[in-house]
């Protein structure tokens, strides 16, 4: 078991440095291609072992360990610590702080989702509503959004979200819309609707299943937050395209000063408990980056070259994992 | 980008392949590297694996260990060097009483495969003629270690394993060494 979930670690870990290095080396603006190059490192490191173990279980053999793999975990256990192999050690070590990710950002997601955000607060009378409304049916078409549900909060603390798999809505709160003028309102519901024209909530669901299977696996987890960023660049650049690149950045920058805002539009809190200094550091400069991101105009990708990218990195990744055991 | 977006669509992707290529060269030589450390640090051959008992070796391979009835008093009981390559090949090296040096190995593969050079010291073959041992069909060698130092060496299938008694002794020694091996093993 410890072995499986080693093997599952390690395949996350060279899979995402390899993602990353194809993103630089090919150098990958189109948030479409980025996104499903991301999604390639989180996934395979699931999927390969499972299909390796199915397809060659000669595999998992040690001679195959020591005669024909590029590379094998097990080896390292021939340096101990104690009477303990360092890989054994590395393992564990890894797995608690995987599991430590994976609830870090668990938890505020089901919370959200699982009790229904929606459904707390709810104000279906207040006047702004009439206001928001307006300004969805002019962006509708323009972002190419389904008919969208709008859920008004009654809460002093920003929230602005699009949820919803099978009836896509937007949940904003009076805090958000006293806190933006009618240009960033404009853009930070663009943003919104673009993430449902994508079917981003589905998207955060499946995202979720897989994090949960790879719970244990730190890899796995950054991978994860890699992903949520390429899709709220995905949106950005929507935005961007439809000229409230300026807009959105105040929006973001206006959000991101309050603590306990519930919006997408900044990078997601630690829950209570989790140490905040150098987190909350980290999230000043994500903060930055993204309200610098948003004027960013990336080259889209020629039509086919991004498909035969995916399959050349999906088929390298596959054969260079084939040998790392 | 106007001239990138003009250029035919197979220099892209001739350039994607080429890339991903020295990309992934470049990091299964990082793995590899990474792979050699800790044989490099206990001091064996890659994949290599060393233990510290004739218990845990027996456990590792799943097969019991040939060890001689017949074991000459000028070396020393227990084992110096006890190592497994790919879970199927082991060898036991035992130091002489006066020498220090390494005098006697003995290897075995499972199965009827040949041991794997990894568990033994590097040899050059000088010659290699047919015996018997305990019956069987064997093959004799000399050999030369990196240090000149002339070996015999015997070789033998038996039920289910591959034998190897490496000795720097006489012949008549070697052989009195591999027939005192019973079939079991022990």
């Amino acid at each position: 078991m410890l072995d499986t979930a080693g093997l599952v670690i390690l395949h996350g870990c060279i899979a995402a440095l390899l993602v990353e290095a194809l993103l630089r080396v090919w150098r990958v603006q189109d948030p479409s291609e980025r996104l499903a190059l991301r999604w390639l490192a989180l996934v395979a490191p699931v999927v390969l072992p499972v299909a390796f173990h199915v397809i060659a279980p000669g595999r998992s053999t040690e001679w195959f360990g020591s005669a024909r793999a590029i590379f094998a975990g097990e080896h390292w256990n021939q340096v101990t610590v104690g009477r303990t192999g360092v890989a054994s050690l590395a393992t564990v070590a890894l797995l608690i702080v995987g599991c430590l990710l994976y609830l870090r950002d668990a938890l505020p997601f089901l919370d959200d989702r699982v009790r229904g955000l929606a459904d707390r607060d709810a104000n279906p009378g207040h006047p702004e509503l009439a206001r928001v409304r307006a300004l969805l049916d002019k962006l509708q078409q323009a972002v190419g959004a389904p008919a969208m549900a709008v859920v008004l909060l009654e809460r002093r603390t920003p929230v602005l979200l699009c949820s919803g798999v099978d009836r896509p809505t937007i949940v904003i709160s009076t805090g958000t819309l006293s806190r933006l003028s009618d240009d960033e309102l404009r853009a930070a519901l663009a943003h919104e609707l673009a993430h449902a024209a994508r079917r981003d909530p589905l998207m955060g669901w499946l995202l979720m299943v897989v994090r949960t299977l790879a719970s244990f696996s730190p890899a796995a987890q950054v991978v994860a937050r890699q992903v949520v960023q390429e899709l709220e660049y995905r949106a950005d650049v929507t935005v961007a395209r439809l000229g409230h690149s300026a807009a959105l950045s105040r929006a973001i920058a206006a959000l991101a000063d309050i603590p306990d805002s519930e919006t997408d539009l900044v990078p997601p809190r630690s829950p209570r408990g989790f140490p905040r200094g150098l987190l909350a550091r980290a999230e000043r400069v994500a903060v930055g980056n993204r309200c610098e991101r948003v004027f960013a105009q990336p080259e889209p990708t020629r039509a086919g070259l991004g498909a035969l990218r995916l399959g050349l990195a999906a088929v390298g990744m596959t054969a260079l994992l084939f040998f790392v055991v | 980008m106007d001239a990138a977006r003009h250029r035919p669509v197979w220099i892209d992707v001739a350039r994607a392949v080429v890339e991903l290529a020295a990309l992934l060269a470049v990091v299964g030589l990082g793995l590899r590297v990474l792979d050699q450390l800790p044989g490099m640090t206990a001091g064996v051959a890659r994949g290599v694996q060393r233990v510290d008992s004739v218990a845990a070796l027996e456990r590792q391979v799943s097969h019991k260990m040939p060890i001689p009835a017949y074991f000459p008093d000028t070396l020393v009981w227990p084992p110096n060097d006890l190592l497994i390559f790919g879970g199927a090949s082991a060898s036991m090296s035992f130091r002489h009483r006066l020498a220090a040096d390494t005098w006697l190995i003995v290897a075995m593969a499972v199965g009827t495969t040949s041991v794997a050079p990894q568990v033994l010291p590097p040899a050059t073959p000088l010659q290699a003629e047919g015996t018997t041992v305990r019956s069987l069909p064997a093959t004799v060698e000399r050999l030369r270690d990196l240090d000149g130092v002339i070996w015999y060496q015997l070789t033998w299938q038996t039920s289910g394993a591959t034998r190897l008694v490496r000795y720097r002794g006489t012949l008549d020694e070697i052989m009195l060494i591999a027939n005192s091996m019973d079939e079991r093993g022990r």
